[in-house]
């Protein structure tokens, strides 16, 4: 289980996390849902070791990894695909690929490698490419790919259908039911909440910087608060 | 004709030792965002430190090959934390901290190897090899042999290598290394060396022929950025540009005036840098000091440290 115990962060002079707690469990989708500014990536950065944050613990399979940096939660099963995607974009698709293994055996990443070709059949056609040439839909399959290669346990998928054509939407989020489907917990921060709950298990609404609501998916699905906020009033 | 191939030979040397120097700084800048004006330091410290090991010391020539390898190794680790710490990690930080260093063993150089110059006996046979009436040293031959070793060796490196893929990443985006589980501070680190192995390469090569002293130290790093900005910090375009700057000063030198070759130099520095910014006027949104990087590589500096 990847689970974050009352987690403060912030910037310099702008707390954005107040006492933050979730459990992502393997083999599930939790979505976090919230409006913009409610601090659903400053968690996701947090988890990934990516943010240090000021108070609170983050485990990872009852293991503290509260102090491990980003390349060593990595190694420990957490891999984080950021909003902004940071794809190595001189680099072609090929080499982006392959880095995402770079925690890994030679072995174990040509099998990644022929898994991950296999969940994005759209890919190889794609490997010589630079990535900073491709479009956003092609670069956000990139970026899930290369963490794949990780072989993680845990996936944060931070606004995976940002700036994302309707079609790409829904594969990305189909492939991370997919993916839950095989063990992987997947923590699925995501603007297009009805698509969100319709493949999640369970999942929170932050409201600046705090859990306001917490439960199942269809729960969360037919709370009137939500309905009204992120449903546009369709339960 | 003899005496063009004579004058090319030699520009091809000084060409050998630019390209050298130009490439431990793209290195440095490409992984680090750090402008190494200490570069000049490996190839000195390279070459006297051999000199003494091999000459006054009396040490055989592996000996004092590592040696010399590991002095500057040692000062590239000092380098490292003088200027990538989390105080220093900051707008023009590095920079600085560089250039005090280099200023720090410039001056340490001087006071153990005194004011001249030093070079070291040759070891290979000193008898020239005759090429279409020009001749050339064997030490001329190793220089250029080893210096395209090295080159082609950082190539591969960069290329084919994981290693190198991953130094590449940590370059082109701190964060999204950090992602995949690059240790971005060791990539950092790692510059560093494969820097002062290039510089301490071009001393060792180089020494048996042009002695060097502590006046090298800052000369080095103006000419390396020469090749290292006009070639736009890119590993072959900089080879490139070094090469033909050490043949232009040689043309320079032996067709014009000796006395004016830094000249011709730093004037075609000068005119390459107008170049640029005119290729800035003419289209260019972000300007060529945005394109490499210069001026904007503060934030780099700390979120590699993990500061931001």
């Amino acid at each position: 289980m990847l689970r974050a115990e009352k987690l403060v962060a912030g910037y310099v002079g702008a707390p954005v996390l107040h006492e933050v707690s979730i459990e992502v469990r393997p083999g599930e989708v939790f979505c976090l849902l919230g409006a913009n500014g409610a601090g659903k990536s400053t968690t996701a950065k947090c988890l990934a070791g990516v943010l240090r944050h000021a108070g609170g613990r983050v485990f990872v399979d009852d293991v503290d990894v509260t102090q491990a940096t980003a390349n060593e939660r990595v190694a420990r099963g957490v891999s984080l695909v950021p909003e902004a995607r940071h794809l190595f974009g001189r680099s072609t698709v090929r080499d982006n690929v392959i880095l995402g293994a770079w925690t890994r055996s030679r072995s174990e990443r040509a099998a990644s490698f022929d898994r991950v070709m296999e969940t994005f059949p759209q890919l190889p056609r794609l490997l010589k490419r630079r990535a900073r040439d491709l479009s956003g839909g092609e670069q956000q399959m990139v970026a899930i790919g290369r963490a794949l290669m990780a072989n993680p346990r845990y996936l944060i998928l931070d606004e995976p259908s940002l700036g994302l054509a309707p079609i790409y939407v829904d594969t990305i989020l189909q492939q991370a039911a997919g993916l839950a489907r095989q063990g992987v917990g997947v923590l699925l921060i995501e603007q297009n909440v009805g698509k969100a709950l319709a493949v999640g298990h369970h999942a929170v609404v932050l409201e600046t910087g705090r859990v306001a609501l917490t439960g199942t998916a269809p729960e969360i699905a037919t709370n009137p608060l939500v309905v009204d906020s992120y449903l546009g009033g369709i339960a | 004709m003899s005496t063009f191939l004579q004058v090319t030979f030699a520009g091809m040397s000084i060409g050998a030792l630019y390209m050298l120097v130009a490439l431990g700084m793209v290195v440095t800048y490409q992984v680090s965002r750090v402008e190494s004006l200490a570069q000049g330091v490996y190839v000195v410290y390279g070459a006297l430190v051999f000199t003494t090991l091999h000459d006054s010391r009396g040490l055989p020539l592996v000996v004092a090959v590592l040696g010399s390898l590991l002095a500057c190794a040692l000062i590239a680790v000092l380098l490292y934390f003088l200027a990538l710490n989390r105080f220093a990690a900051r707008g023009s930080g590095p920079v600085i901290m560089m250039l005090g260093g280099a200023l720090l063993f410039q001056e340490i150089a001087r006071r153990f190897w005194g004011l001249n110059d030093r070079g070291a006996t040759p070891w290979l046979p000193s008898d020239p090899i005759h090429v279409l009436g020009a001749t050339v040293l064997p030490h001329s031959l190793l220089m250029w042999a080893g210096t395209a070793v090295l080159v082609g060796l950082g190539f591969v490196l960069f290329e084919r290598t994981m290693l190198g893929k991953a130094l590449r990443a940590a370059a082109d985006d701190v964060e999204g290394a950090r992602l995949v589980g690059i240790n971005t501070r060791l990539m950092q680190f790692i510059s560093f060396q494969v820097a002062a192995l290039y510089g301490a390469g071009a001393g060792i090569l180089l020494v048996p022929i042009m002695p060097f002293g502590w006046t090298w130290v800052f000369p080095l790093a103006v000419l390396g950025a020469v090749g290292a900005i006009g070639g736009r910090w890119e590993y072959l375009p900089v080879a490139v540009i070094s090469l033909s700057i050490g043949l232009f000063a040689s043309y320079a030198g032996s067709y014009v005036s000796t006395a004016w070759q830094d000249v011709y130099i730093y004037g075609a520095f000068i005119l390459i840098l107008l170049l640029l910014r005119e290729d800035k006027r003419a289209g260019s949104r972000r300007g060529w000091r945005a394109r490499v990087g210069i001026g904007a590589p503060a934030k780099g500096n700390r979120a590699a440290l993990g500061l931001s």
